[in-house]
C-alpha cells in the first residue's frame, strides 16, 4: 500500500455551515468525539472550526465569526511524510485534503504519527521500505542522482536455523546500528527486508563504493567479535534522470533498487563482498 | 374558610406591558463589536443588510478589544473615516471591553464660517 495521504485520511467528514451557532458546532464535536470542523459552504471549503476556536469564542456566535478562514490544504496523492512536514511547518494540527479542488477528507497530526510509526521496523527502530521509496523519489524528482547500496546478509537463514532466532534478532541489531553510525547525515537508512538493508544516498558512485567497502570491513570485523559466522554483500547502482511522470520516477527507482539487489545476490554467488552494476 | 384560601393559599399574576416603537434599525449610528462578544462581525453585517440594505459599512479591526466597527454610512460622508473611528474607539474602550457589543449615537454639526471678499 502506498504511504499516501488518500489511503489514511477521514473520508466521512462531519463538517460545520458557516451560519449556525459555534455552540451547534461544538455538540457536533464532542457528539463525533472531533477536534475540528471544516466549513462548507454550498459543497465549497469556506473555513476550518477547530475546538480551540470554540473554546475562545462566545457560544452565540456565529461559525463565520470563529472560523479560521486561510485554510491550508493538501492533495490526497500527497505522501504521508510531506503532509507531517507541512502541518509541523505551519504548526496545525488537522489538515484538510482536496481531491480535484473538492473536499475529500481530513487528516490529523495523530493519523499521521500512527501512520508514520507503522513504516518504522520495530527490530531497529528503521524505516521500512516505503519511506525509502519515498524518499528515492524525492531525490530523482529533484533531478539528483541517486545511488542505492542493498546490503544482504549471506545465507542468513542457515544461521537463524543453527543459532536461533533470536540470535539471529541480534545480529540484525547489531548490523543495523554500524549502518546507523556509518551513513552520513545527508544519506538515508532502512531495513528493506529480512536481512536486507538499503541505504540512499546522493553521494557518486565511485565515493559510495568506497564507504561500502569500509562499511562492509566494518560489519565483518565485528561480526567476528561476536562469533557471527555470517558474511554480507552489497550490490550498488546509481542514476539519475529527469522524468516528467510520476510513473516513469517509480519505475527508473524500481529499476535502481533491483539492480542493486540483483547485484548484491550476484555479488554473494562469486564470493565477492561488493558488486557495482 | 373561603377567604382563608383565596388570601392565604392563591395565586396571582401581576402583569407589566410597556409598549415601544422599535428602532428600525436598532443599531442607531454606530455599533462596536467586542473580540469576545455573543455576535461576531459576520453576524453585525448579516444584521444590518437584511434590516437596513446599503446604510452601513463594516470596518475590521486589528489588535483593539473591538474586532469591527458598524458604522452608518452617511456619518462617513461628513467626516472620513480614520478620523472617526478613532474617535469612537477611544471613547468605547473607556466605558465597555471585547466581551460586549456597544451602540453608539453619534450626532455631528458641521460648523462653516465663511468669508466674503466684498
Amino acid at each position: 500500500m502506498n504511504a499516501v495521504i488518500n489511503n489514511i485520511m477521514q473520508k466521512n467528514i462531519i463538517v460545520a455551515s458557516p451560519l449556525e451557532s459555534v455552540a451547534q458546532a461544538a455538540c457536533r464535536m464532542r457528539k463525533f468525539k472531533i477536534g475540528c470542523l471544516p466549513v462548507l459552504k454550498e459543497n465549497k471549503l469556506v473555513g476550518i472550526i477547530t475546538s480551540s476556536d470554540i473554546r475562545e469564542s462566545h457560544s452565540n456566535r456565529l461559525v463565520a465569526d470563529v472560523m479560521t478562514r486561510a485554510i491550508f490544504t493538501i492533495d490526497h496523492q500527497i505522501p504521508i511524510w510531506d503532509a507531517y512536514s507541512y502541518l509541523k511547518k505551519h504548526n496545525i494540527e488537522h489538515l484538510p485534503v482536496m481531491k480535484d479542488g473538492i473536499l475529500a477528507g481530513i487528516v490529523t497530526k495523530s493519523d499521521l504519527l500512527l501512520e508514520m510509526g507503522k513504516n518504522i521496523d520495530s527490530l531497529t527502530g528503521l524505516y521500512t521500505s516505503h519511506y525509502i521509496q519515498y524518499i528515492g523519489k524525492k531525490i530523482l524528482r529533484e533531478g539528483k542522482l541517486l545511488t542505492v547500496l542493498f546490503f544482504d546478509l549471506n545465507k542468513f537463514g542457515d544461521f537463524n536455523k543453527t543459532y536461533g532466532h533470536k540470535m539471529g534478532d541480534k545480529c540484525i541489531l547489531i548490523l543495523s546500528s554500524i549502518l546507523k553510525s556509518a551513513v552520513h547525515s545527508t544519506d538515508y537508512l532502512c531495513r528493506y527486508g529480512g536481512d536486507e538493508f538499503l541505504v540512499m544516498t546522493t553521494r557518486p558512485i565511485n565515493k559510495a563504493s568506497k564507504w561500502a567497502e569500509e562499511t562492509i570491513d566494518k560489519i565483518s570485523q565485528i561480526f567476528r567479535e561476536n562469533n557471527f559466522n555470517v558474511q554480507i554483500s552489497v550490490g550498488i547502482s546509481s542514476g539519475h534522470q529527469r522524468l516528467a511522470y510520476e510513473e516513469q520516477i517509480s519505475a527508473f527507482l524500481d529499476n535502481l533498487i533491483n539492480s542493486a539487489s540483483l547485484a548484491s545476490s550476484k555479488a554473494k554467488k562469486t564470493n565477492r563482498s561488493i558488486m557495482v552494476v | 374558610m373561603d377567604y382563608y384560601n383565596e388570601h392565604k393559599y392563591g395565586r396571582t399574576a401581576e402583569i407589566n406591558i410597556r409598549l415601544s416603537e422599535f428602532e428600525i434599525p436598532p443599531m442607531q449610528d454606530a455599533l462596536l463589536v467586542g473580540r469576545k462578544a455573543p455576535i461576531g462581525p459576520e453576524a453585525a453585517r448579516r444584521m444590518v443588510d437584511v434590516l437596513s440594505p446599503d446604510n452601513y459599512d463594516i470596518i475590521s479591526l486589528k489588535d483593539e478589544p473591538f474586532e469591527a466597527v458598524v458604522i452608518r454610512k452617511s456619518l462617513l460622508n461628513m467626516i472620513p473615516s480614520e478620523k472617526l473611528v478613532p474617535l469612537i474607539l477611544e471613547e468605547g474602550k473607556i466605558i465597555s471591553d471585547e466581551t460586549k457589543v456597544i451602540k453608539a449615537q453619534i450626532n455631528i454639526s458641521v460648523l462653516i464660517k465663511r468669508a466674503l471678499e466684498l
